[in-house]
């Protein structure tokens, strides 16, 4: 894969890297839309997405066919003497009020899954996420306040069955079901994290705070990238995170609380305020 | 067509490629100031110059500029011509710096009415505090507003031909506008705090610098109307000049008040 | 050659640097436009050929990849679509079209322009001295700061964008001076062509934003060399303040690309379809309100650096609203069109797949424009097709309808149609292959500004990367008729459009012969 190979050897690498990930939540070749939705808010986004996508390609197949048809009906060869009108004042108002109410026709979901989105629930877990350069670090304030780091795995050591330049040494992790609040900021530049399975994208900002919130359907793992430009290893800061049953989640906490190091508050709010 | 070939390939065309030329080695003088082992082997002297790099830039552009204005003034006594276009121009100048102030004072503004998003109590933080506006900049409100009376006189009295009055009043004018600028850099050099204390200087610095910047270009204009009135001793010639001085004046002045009102007044 | 051929040459580069003509300055800036064009298509061609399969193949690292992504968007924007649509066209056309002998200020004229070249040689300069700038054409500190990009890159581009920007000022005051004072007797303002008025918008668009960002710039130089805090946390500054600065300047920018080519469209559209354009009061009401819109909805760029509800909801729907005044100039051309007499010449081609594919991009920019729905859209690949679409797809290939319009008026020759025709539908394939499969990429999750993407979307940016060898192919087929051409093209009839219902095409005694350029030569 790493070769300069020809085109026909990489649409053949194309379709085996398709078959290999069918049944993964990493992207799939020739995908030609959303991958998995794991959130109720991912689903409401394909939705006003594919409500929106119908109007537009309406939109687009109306100017396409007026156009085709001006061009086979008035041609100069067929319509050899110009109209000399050029107002309509009916028509000029027709069309400036019919997009007005499709976009009523739009914004009206828009706004709902923006509030939906904005409004964060009461929640059961907060999690930490903060971006450096180039890796993510999270930590569990309401189970001990211990923390890790995520790194990408070297594309010469990824673990069987994951994605190259997805796939990390220790991945996020939540409990299925429950309403997590995500809290992100930066060490250094400005990130981005980027969730598409959940829907899920903010800023990591140096020196804010940013919260947003999730609530995993299914248990799985899912992958994610940093989605701001920041610097030499922009490519290579992915994000997963792995959605697992309540008590399994517990068990890893336990675990992780022994295995991580604590991280106070205020080494946080430092790294915040830094 | 015939004018247009003239004007191709004549003298005019020359100043102009001179000043884009200046203002590239501006950029670079600039560049040499932040970066000077760019440049090789003048390193060295760029260290030694400091800042005066940059004065070293400003000098063609200052030549050229001149050069350009000389060889155009002449072209436009010989032929009076309607100033509607060029006052458009210059409003439209002007225009352009309103909105870079703008810019200059929402930064402030956004940091003056939500402090606490930059991790401060209040505005100015503490314990940095502005000077007492009803002393020093007062001084300078009243020394700006003065001279910018003095300019709208002259202004005046040109249009009603009473040239050495408005002579009088222009390098008055000048001279308060002087004043300021060396009431200003006493009162930078005296400030407890320095441009990299923080945000608040940094803003305050910039802002009150850039004026200062417009009030030397305002200051520079009326000293050319001022030369051509007295040279011209009419309106003819000088007119169009003193006119485009007098609004660059006014526009300088309102922006101090709105400085003064903001930055001073509020502040404290 | 000869001591005279030679002495002549000599003389007529001279010409060339020191014309003040306005038509002759057009022909710099097309010129320049086009060499730029040339660079930044090089720049995303070699893109392309990195990101045609995973892995880094081609790009030494990251950083440089961020540096060549970074050249390819402002060389694009400042150095190629603004010099042609606004410097090229602009110069040659508004003065004839409203009967001035030259612009206002014909010295500021070739000041404006001169100031192009040194600025972009800054920027070359940026790219090829230390690690280049990596930080995307928006510049955003704290990565554009000191400590992200320590070497000089970062300091080059902003003081290149500084001269650009005092070039762009210089221009847009000379433009408005001129249409508001030299009009000939009786042209009224609402009379005037609409690619006039529309210079006349981003003229003022201009005045108006440019300056703001100017201040960004100055105080990120000011950050970066001289200790300031502006953007810098640790001394209380917000990097997201930069955002703001930037997008007030940026999303107005965009407009000030697109105006000039929705002129372009409608007087060619209107000629092609010999008839005045239909509704013509509500096309300059439209491009203004365009222009005023185009200030109040910049943080729909800035939909997930976390920012409350109201904010987002006032920004979703000011960008939506903007998809009026754009329908109704899409509908007024299709009007005009519509019980006209049509001639599909090659530049109403160009017009055509322009009024197409702009709708295109338009309808992508209301799905984008919705602040819920940009949480999984935001930076990813559809954004990057969203724009290609209005400005690959749009404002290039306005640019090479009023190419093709104007060559018989700007040279006197007449360039082979069925080159003409082979570059559109060449080019139409070639960037429709090229930038539509990025919407799926985009859907899919791919982020932008990434130079090696996870093993899932190498089958669309495999076809993407076709699509830019044919797009690029059908630029290199465009330069070599050009070319030959400018040298051996057929001398244009004085009614090569047919009757024309603007001023340009006027009688000319120099459009008679053929001739390099309208001023220079004669003058030389």
């Amino acid at each position: 894969m790493r070769g300069r190979g020809t085109v026909v050897l990489g649409f053949v690498s194309a379709m085996m890297l398709d078959a290999r990930h069918g049944l993964a939540q990493a992207p799939a070749n020739w995908q030609t839309s959303f991958g998995v939705s794991a959130s109720e808010t991912k689903e409401r986004i394909v939705a006003l997405h594919d409500h929106i996508l119908l109007i537009g390609v309406c939109i687009v197949a109306l100017v396409a066919i007026l156009i085709g048809f001006a061009l086979l009906r008035f041609r100069a060869s067929r319509h050899p003497t110009a109209s000399k009108v050029t107002r309509m004042p009916w028509l000029e108002f027709g069309w400036t009020i019919a997009p007005v109410l499709v976009l009523g026709a739009i914004a009206a979901p828009s706004l709902q899954l923006l509030a939906y989105e904005s409004d964060i629930p009461d929640a059961q877990l907060t999690i930490k996420a903060s971006g450096h350069q180039w890796f993510w670090r999270y930590s569990y304030p309401d189970n001990g306040g211990f923390a890790y780091d995520s790194i990408m795995s070297p594309p010469a050591s990824v673990p069987a069955g994951e994605p190259r330049l997805l796939a990390v040494d220790n991945r996020m992790v939540v409990p299925v079901g429950a309403v997590v609040r995500i809290q992100v900021t930066s060490s250094d530049v400005v990130h981005s994290f980027f969730m598409p399975a959940l829907g899920l994208q903010i800023y990591a900002m140096p020196g804010r705070l940013n919260e947003t919130w999730t609530r995993v359907e299914k248990p799985g793992v899912y992958y994610g990238q940093c989605n701001q430009i920041c610097g030499l290893n922009h490519s290579f800061m992915p994000i997963a995170i792995e959605a697992m049953a309540q008590p399994d989640f517990d068990a890893w906490v336990r675990d992780a609380a022994t295995r991580y190091p604590v991280v106070s508050a205020a080494t946080i709010s430092a790294q915040v305020a830094k | 067509m015939s004018k247009t070939v003239t004007e191709v390939g004549g003298t005019d065309g020359r100043w102009p490629v001179a000043i884009a030329v200046s203002l590239f080695l501006l950029a670079c003088a600039g560049l040499a100031l932040f970066h000077p082992s760019l440049f090789g082997t003048l390193a060295g002297s760029i260290a030694v110059l400091g800042p005066l790099v940059i004065a070293a830039g400003l000098l063609p552009l200052f030549i050229a500029l001149t050069a350009w204005s000389r060889a155009t003034s002449g072209e436009r006594a010989n032929s009076p011509q309607n100033t509607f276009g060029p006052r458009i121009a210059i409003i439209a100048l002007i225009a352009s710096e309103v909105a870079f102030f703008a810019a200059l004072f929402a930064v402030y503004l956004r940091y003056a009415i939500y402090p606490e998003i930059a991790g401060f109590s209040s505005w100015p933080p503490t314990p940095m505090r502005p000077d007492d506006p009803w002393g020093g900049p007062l001084l300078n409100t009243v020394i700006l507003v003065a001279s910018g009376v003095c300019v709208a006189a002259a202004h005046d009295w040109l249009l009603k031909e009473r040239w050495q009055l408005s002579a009088i009043g222009l390098t008055v004018a000048i001279a308060l506008g002087g004043v300021f600028v060396g009431l200003q850099l006493r009162e930078f050099s005296l400030a407890s705090v320095g441009f990299r204390d923080g945000v608040y200087p940094s803003i305050f610095f910039l802002t009150t610098g850039f004026h200062g910047l417009h009030v030397a270009i305002g200051m520079l204009l009326l000293s050319i109307a001022a030369y051509r009135v007295i040279r011209a001793r009419s309106a003819g010639g000088a007119g169009f000049i003193t006119t485009v001085a007098s609004w660059y004046w006014h526009f300088v002045d309102a922006v101090w008040l709105l400085l003064f009102a903001v930055f001073y007044a509020w502040a404290s | 050659m000869s001591t005279t051929e030679h002495r002549r040459e000599c003389r007529s580069i001279a010409a060339w640097l020191f014309t003040t003509d306005h038509k002759a300055i057009g022909t710099l800036y097309l010129g320049f436009a086009i060499m730029a064009g040339t660079l930044g298509g090089a720049i995303s061609g070699y893109m392309r050929l990195e990101l045609a399969q995973p892995g880094m193949d081609y790009v030494v690292n990251g950083q440089s990849w961020n540096a060549l992504i970074t050249a390819h968007g402002l060389i694009m924007i400042f150095y190629m679509v603004m010099p042609a649509l606004i410097g090229g066209f602009g110069n040659w056309f508004v003065p004839l079209m409203i009967g001035a002998r030259d612009m206002a200020f014909p010295g500021l004229n070739s000041l404006g322009f001169w100031l192009l070249p040194l600025s972009l040689i800054m920027l070359i300069g940026s790219l090829l001295v230390g690690d280049g700038t990596g930080t995307g054409w928006s510049l955003y500190p704290p990565l554009s700061g000191i400590d992200g990009q320590p070497g000089p890159s970062v300091d080059m581009t902003i003081l290149a964008l500084h001269l650009a920007g005092i070039s762009s000022v210089i221009s847009a005051i000379n433009f408005v001076t001129t249409i508001l004072n030299m009009r000939e007797d009786r042209l009224p303002l609402f009379g005037m062509p609409l690619f006039v008025w529309s210079i006349l918008i981003s003229s003022l668009m201009l005045l108006l934003a440019m300056p703001v960002l100017a201040a960004a710039l100055a105080m990120l130089l000011a950050d970066r060399n001289f200790g300031g805090a502006f953007f810098d946390p640790a001394g209380g500054g917000d990097p997201m303040l930069f955002m703001n600065l930037f997008w007030f300047f940026g999303h107005p920018e965009v407009y000030i690309m697109i105006l000039p080519a929705f002129g372009i469209i409608s007087q060619i559209v209107s000629r092609f379809s010999r008839r005045p354009i239909f509704g013509y009061p509500g096309m300059v009401l439209a491009m203004a309100s365009i222009a005023a819109l185009g200030f109040i909805v910049w943080a729909h760029h800035m939909f997930t650096v976390g920012v409350g509800f109201a904010p987002r909801a006032f920004f979703t729907l000011a960008s939506m609203v903007i998809a009026v005044p754009t329908g109704i100039k899409v509908f007024a051309w299709i009007a005009t069109m519509w019980g006209g007499s049509i001639r599909l010449t090659v530049p109403m081609l160009w017009a055509l797949g322009f009024i197409i594919m702009f709708t295109v991009g338009g309808t992508t920019g209301i799905v984008l424009a919705n602040a819920g729905a940009d949480q999984v859209l935001h930076n990813t690949y559809y954004v990057v097709a969203h724009f290609h679409y209005v400005l690959s797809l749009g404002a290039t290939y306005a640019i090479f309808a009023g190419f093709y319009y104007w060559f018989p008026r700007m040279t006197g020759r007449m360039f082979p149609e069925w080159v003409g025709r082979l570059h559109f539908w060449c080019f139409f394939i070639g960037t429709n292959v090229l930038f539509f499969p990025m919407h799926f990429l985009g859907l899919a999750g791919m982020p932008r500004r990434i130079a090696d993407y996870p093993d899932g979307f190498l089958g669309w940016n495999m076809i993407a990367s076709l699509g830019a060898v044919l797009a690029l192919a059908s630029t290199l087929l465009f330069l070599v008729m050009l070319a030959v051409s400018l040298r051996r093209g057929a001398p244009a009839p004085r009614d090569v459009w047919g009757p024309a219902f603007t001023h340009e095409w006027d009688d000319d005694p120099e459009m008679a012969r053929p001739r390099g350029t309208a001023g220079v030569e004669a003058g030389a």
